[in-house]
Order: C-alpha cells, then sequence, then structure tokens
C-alpha cells in the first residue's frame, strides 16, 4: 500500500496507521455478526455457489466503496481494487482471530467449515474496514466539497451500502423469518408506510448534502419520489438479495417471499436513508 | 470557498430526468407490492395450517437407512413447533417410533428432513410417516 498523502509521515507509520484503523472498522462493523450463532451455523451449511456468489458480488461493492469513502485517499481505480482486496484481508483475519478466540473454530475444524465460516462474516468486516476513514477519521475541508460534488447515483449507491449494513446483521437470524409468519398482510402494509415515513424522516433531516440536495424550496413530493421512493426499492433488492443468500427463500411461495421483503427491508431501509450518519 | 458553498445552497431550477425516472420505476415497484399485499389481505379467510408430510426417498448410509420426508403447508398460515413421526410397521411392540421436529413450516411452503434407522433394509411401504402436530407461531 503506497503512502499517498502527509507526505511528512514515513510510510511504514502511515501503513501501520491505516492497517489498524481498517482492523479497528472491521472489528465495529462485524462484532454483532460474529457473536451470532446463525451466522456460525450459515458458515457450513450454506450452499458454496451462494457463498461465492457473497464474495464475489462484495469485490464490485467493496471497489466502489473505496471510491466513495477508503481509509486511505486512492489516486485511481487500481488503488480501489487494491485496497478492496486489503480489506477483505484484514476482514478475514480479524474475524479468524476471533472467531478462534470464542471457541467457534477450533484446530479440529474441518478446513471447509472454517472457511465458510470466515467468508461469510468477512464480508461485512470488509465493509468496516473500508468504512473505518469515516468511522474514525476526521474529514477535511477538500473531502467536504468533494462530497458537495456527489452525484445521485453515488447517493443511491451509499443507500445501497447502508440497506446491506444494517440488512446483513439481521437476515441471517430466525427472528427475521418468525416476524414475517406472525405478520399479516395487513401488517405488511402499515410496515411498508412506516418504512417509507421513517425513511423520508432521515432523508429530510440529514438533507443529503451532495449535489442532490433536498431543498427547502422545494415540495415534499419532489424528495420522496426522487430519493425515498429509489432509497425503499434499493431496500427491498437488498433484502430480497440477503434473503435468497443466507437460503431464507427456500420453500417458499411468492407470499411467503415478500412478506419476509417487507419485514427486513424495515431496517434496511433505515440503514439506507441513514447511510449518511452511519457510513 | 464561503461563496462557493452559499451558491451550492441555492435552490436548483431543474433535477435531472433520471432522477425522475428512477422515482417512476421506484413508485410503480411499490404500488405494486402495496397492490399484492392488499389482494392477499382481502382475499384470506380466517388462515389455518394445512399440513402433510410424504416420503421423498430412501437411501442407504454407513449409519443406516436415511428416510427422507417433505413436510408440505398447503394452507396460508406458517405452524410453529411441527411434529412428524415414523414407525415402521413391522415393528415390535413397545417401539415407539421415531419423531423430528421443524421450526417451522410457513404457509404454502415445503420443508423437508430425514429419519434415519440402523436397520439395513428398508423399503417405502414399510414405513408410516404423519403429522404429530403443530402451534402457532
Amino acid at each position: 500500500m503506497a503512502a499517498r498523502t502527509h507526505p511528512s509521515r514515513s510510510g511504514a507509520s502511515r501503513a501501520a496507521r491505516d492497517f489498524g484503523r481498517a482492523a479497528g472498522g472491521a472489528l465495529i462493523f462485524s462484532l454483532p455478526m460474529l457473536m451470532t450463532m446463525e451466522l456460525w451455523w450459515l458458515g457450513f451449511y450454506l450452499d458454496r455457489a451462494r457463498l461465492l456468489a457473497l464474495v464475489l458480488s462484495a469485490l464490485p461493492l467493496l471497489v466502489l466503496l473505496s471510491r466513495h469513502i477508503g481509509f486511505e485517499r486512492t489516486r485511481g481505480w487500481r488503488d480501489d481494487v487494491l485496497d478492496s482486496l486489503i480489506a477483505l484481508g484484514i476482514a478475514a483475519i480479524v474475524c479468524m482471530a476471533l472467531l478462534f478466540l470464542f471457541g467457534t473454530i477450533t484446530h479440529d475444524t474441518p478446513p471447509e467449515e472454517w472457511i465458510g465460516k470466515i467468508a461469510i462474516q468477512m464480508v461485512p468486516a470488509a465493509i468496516g474496514a473500508l468504512l473505518a476513514k469515516s468511522q474514525f477519521g476526521e474529514a477535511s475541508a477538500e473531502e467536504e466539497v468533494e462530497e458537495g460534488e456527489e452525484r445521485y447515483g453515488s447517493e443511491l449507491f451509499l443507500m445501497a451500502v447502508g440497506a446491506l449494513f444494517l440488512g446483513f446483521n439481521v437476515a441471517p437470524t430466525e427472528e427475521m423469518m418468525l416476524i414475517s409468519y406472525q405478520m399479516t398482510e395487513w401488517h405488511a402494509l402499515a410496515l411498508m408506510a412506516l418504512s417509507l415515513a421513517l425513511m423520508h424522516g432521515f432523508v429530510f433531516a440529514l438533507g443529503f448534502a451532495g449535489g442532490t440536495e433536498v431543498s427547502p424550496d422545494e415540495p415534499w413530493w419532489s424528495a420522496f419520489v426522487r430519493l425515498t421512493l429509489p432509497g425503499y426499492a434499493i431496500a427491498l433488492a437488498i433484502s430480497l438479495y440477503l434473503l435468497w443468500l443466507f437460503a431464507r427463500t427456500d420453500g417458499l411461495d411468492a407470499d411467503g417471499v415478500v412478506m419476509a421483503t417487507v419485514v427486513l427491508a424495515f431496517p434496511s431501509a433505515i440503514g439506507a436513508a441513514a447511510a449518511r450518519l452511519i457510513l | 470557498m464561503a461563496k462557493e458553498r452559499t451558491r451550492r445552497r441555492q435552490p436548483q431550477p431543474a433535477r435531472p430526468a433520471v432522477e425522475w425516472i428512477a422515482g417512476a420505476l421506484s413508485c410503480a415497484l411499490v404500488v405494486a407490492l402495496i397492490a399484492f399485499l392488499f389482494y392477499r389481505a382481502v382475499s384470506e379467510d380466517a388462515p389455518t395450517p394445512d399440513l402433510s408430510v410424504t416420503i421423498e426417498g430412501i437411501e442407504r448410509a454407513a449409519g443406516g437407512t436415511i428416510v427422507r420426508i417433505a413436510v408440505a403447508n398447503s394452507g396460508d398460515a406458517a405452524a410453529s413447533a411441527v411434529t412428524v413421526h415414523a414407525a415402521r410397521r413391522d415393528a415390535p411392540e413397545g417401539d415407539a417410533g421415531r419423531q423430528i421436529e421443524f421450526d417451522y413450516v410457513a404457509g404454502h411452503a415445503v420443508r423437508r428432513g430425514a429419519f434415519v434407522f440402523p436397520d439395513a433394509a428398508i423399503a417405502p411401504g414399510d414405513i408410516d410417516v404423519e403429522i404429530g402436530g403443530f402451534v402457532e407461531p
């Protein structure tokens, strides 16, 4: 990893600081999942093709995330790819160390099991590693200007990351399915209304600083149509993807899939709308 | 810098078309979802689980014979703690057979499981399987 800013600092100390910060971010973002038993189980029973899909879909997401918020300032796409791979590596080390410490992985755990457990945990941890800068670092004036120049696509992308982060926390749990079984379609409709209302509250409260900022001169429905509805659609799509990934849609009919998706879309929508706070 | 920030905060006269297109597509998706849920809500009448179990296959393994079963819920409501019993027809007196439990079987869903018998050779006709019961989630 090359030193790109702060020429006064030595490359080694800067690299050590970046690695340490990334490891801290990985720890914060993955700790709830590292201590959730459903995720340990998914590590050994989840279809390997889905696990591969998770890791492969995470790579472009991490590269784009590094483009927006990395643990160091990058000069180009090659740096972003490199940083994404470093983030995955740091995440894998953090997850392996903690799972070993928790006794979830032992010396006699079969390789397929511990590889599965680490693979499933390292994706949210890698997001945390990349986001470490925004969590621990101080935004400079230059960065603020860059945020102001972000476009609509960037805002939707950050919404997707926010939805993925909160959705990933709860999607593997049994409670998510149990809630959808307990609810009727009327409950689901009310939950959709609440999700949209809360999302819109966040959209207005945070103002979505940037090129598509919510202007006080605009009617409320403008931001609702341009930001809240697409944000909720993204939350629904991310929720459906996570449910499929964790084999929660297996054996369900369309009604069951819709109900579970609406339930998971509630935390995902909050994550999407509050992406500016979380990320 | 201060001037630039002030300029940025001024209301923008027109939003790019892509923002409205994304909004329209998302609106169509949400409206379709609402219509689907509303239709399901008004068309359901006191939903109850309707459970059945079938033997899907029997295979030999080192630990005995594996009898694979599928529990289907053709009702609209989910059932939890669904128990399934299996017993050999030629079982000796006092043999209670075997029982497994599914945490949940959602409405119109299928869940799969298996019984393990230590016996060497079992045919589908040798075993009776039945739903023991369930509780509401």
